[in-house]
């Protein structure tokens, strides 16, 4: 109850924010004498094609689809020495992959807390973007995230509006060391607003009642050694959501659902070659839900490698592999298909992909992709909860994309 | 540099620093405005390589994260070295790179040790 009290409360907070922010962007760009240092702006389209074999990842008749738009506009501008507004507003539309429309994906003032030459600490209020994993901050940006497709058992498309950030406070602190490298430290405590369509992707459109992401902390720390090609990383979260089942039309009851999710990354930056990839293990729990005295609590875990060549200054070679299974007790899904009673085929247990890729840059602000992925097995297809088997009947499917991307 | 910066001698360390925007003021206290040339500028890769000791694709991840994420800001992109000279000439505490200048008097030629 003090939770929920606590996140109207900072909605409230988070509207009257917004209203500032962007009020005060409004009235910016009629003040023409601001100078540039003080005012950027930037902004990225991106238009695609994409085709699906085999899931209903993106559509649900398996047509190639132009749902492959992302669009962002965003502006900072610098208040005082130690204080900052910034804010970017996207449309997406990836059809299935999450919900089509545009957002504030950030909204926030920075407030500079501690400067030196080695030392820097800032605190964020608003929504802030996650910044806690390898591509979390850049999933949404085309030309900053490796490929047109992320790793979906750490990038998970149905979590997005979820994952991507959150409405409250974080803390960043970055110390510069001449002997032992740059460290930084990252702290986020928040919740995200909770739309119809997320909640019918992760649980089913038959869930009437109300979801709500009830706390959000996430804590994570990079070091990266002096002059050193490598950075290593890892971060923490833990989450919890609570349903309220709808008495009238609900076939399901209230249940809290709670997600611990532990990384580990390593990045390595050569001339030509780079090295990334991220190991995780989570934890989702559900009480409730199906019914009163229901409690799960499998273990998942997951990793991805990834290199890429940079052949010249304009193309780039992509290739990753990805693993991710739901519960280590249960890898192959044979349990999950018993007790199913056979509705729901062991391959919902585990997620596989081998993606090829490559990107070719035009100039210094055009970029063309392309990819194909190899998947196996669907645990990384909405709706997460209750799966959608009739629609998503093979174990084996496949996806070719291609995205031409602009950025100022 | 601006002719206002008073460091005559800068370490690698520091001017990696200063542009991957984990220094962002100087010892007294002003603010770094950090320009540079466009990403594929023949300049901006000899820079990034020779001076910095990092690749520039290294340095569009930083920028990238911090333009499109909201924590901070990226250095400001100028399209020409004379364009980038003109702007580093008229902002207080403004650093910037170029091949040659004519008029040393204008701007304060910092020196990049070890």
């Amino acid at each position: 109850m003090l939770f929920k009290l606590k996140a109207k409360m900072v909605n409230i907070l988070m509207e009257k924010l917004l209203f500032i922010i962007f009020t005060t962007f409004c009235l910016f760009a009629i003040n023409v004498k601001a100078v540039e240092q003080d005012f950027q702006f930037h902004g990225f389209i991106a238009q695609g094609l994409i085709d699906v074999d085999g899931s209903n990842f993106v559509n649900d008749d398996g047509s190639i689809s132009p749902k492959l738009t992302e669009l962002g506009i965003n502006a900072s501008y610098q208040l005082s020495s130690n204080l900052r507004l910034a804010g970017q507003v996207v449309y997406l539309n990836g059809g299935n992959r999450y919900a089509e429309g545009v957002r504030v994906d950030y909204a926030l003032l920075d407030w500079s807390v501690y400067e030196s030459q080695n030392w820097q600490a800032n605190i964020y209020l608003g929504r802030y973007k996650n910044n806690h994993w390898l591509y979390s901050s850049s999933r949404d940006i085309p030309f900053a995230r490796p490929s047109i497709i992320l790793p979906q058992s750490v990038y998970f498309d149905g979590f997005r509006d979820v994952a991507v950030g959150g409405d409250g406070a974080a803390i960043k602190i970055s110390h510069s060391n001449d002997s032992y490298g740059n460290f930084d430290f990252n702290f986020s405590y928040g919740t995200s607003p909770i739309s119809d369509k997320q909640a019918e992707m992760i649980l089913s459109k038959f869930a009437q009642g109300t979801t709500k992401q009830d706390s959000d902390i996430q804590a994570s720390i990079y070091w990266q050694p002096v002059f050193s090609p490598w950075r290593f990383g890892m971060s923490y979260l833990d989450s919890k959501f609570s349903y309220q089942a709808n008495n009238e039309a609900d076939v399901f009851f209230d249940g809290d659902f709670t997600f611990q999710f532990i990384t580990m990354n390593a990045l390595y930056e050569g001339e030509n070659w780079e090295f990334s990839g991220e190991m995780y293990q989570e934890v989702f729990a559900v009480e409730g839900f199906y019914h009163p005295l229901y409690f799960t609590e499998p273990v998942g875990q997951g990793m991805y490698v990834q290199s890429r060549y940079k052949v010249n200054k304009r193309l780039t070679l992509l290739a990753r592999y990805e693993r991710f299974y739901n519960d280590k007790k249960d890898k192959n899904g044979r349990k999950l298909e018993e007790e199913s009673g056979g509705l729901i085929p062991a391959y919902f247990a585990y997620h596989r992909d081998a993606t090829i890729g490559l990107s070719y840059d035009f100039s210094s602000d055009l970029r063309l992709r392309l990819e194909y992925h190899w998947f196996q097995g669907t645990a990384r297809l909405t709706p997460v909860v209750l799966p959608n088997p009739q629609m998503n009947d093979s174990k084996n499917w496949q996806l070719w994309a291609i995205q031409l991307m602009y950025w100022f | 540099m601006h002719p206002s910066v008073s460091e005559p001698i800068l370490t690698t360390s520091q001017l990696r620093r200063i542009y991957t925007m984990r220094q962002i003021q100087w010892a007294n206290g002003h603010r770094i405005t950090v320009y540079v040339l466009p990403r594929q500028h023949a300049i901006h890769l000899r820079f990034s390589k020779e001076r910095l000791q990092m690749f520039p694709y290294q340095l569009d991840r930083i920028w990238n994260k911090l333009t499109y994420s909201g924590l901070g800001v990226a250095p400001i992109t100028v399209n020409t070295p004379e364009a980038l000279l003109d702007a580093v000439i008229k902002t207080p505490g403004a650093i910037g790179y170029v091949e040659y200048i004519k008029d040393e008097e204008a701007v304060n030629v910092v020196q990049i040790k070890g």
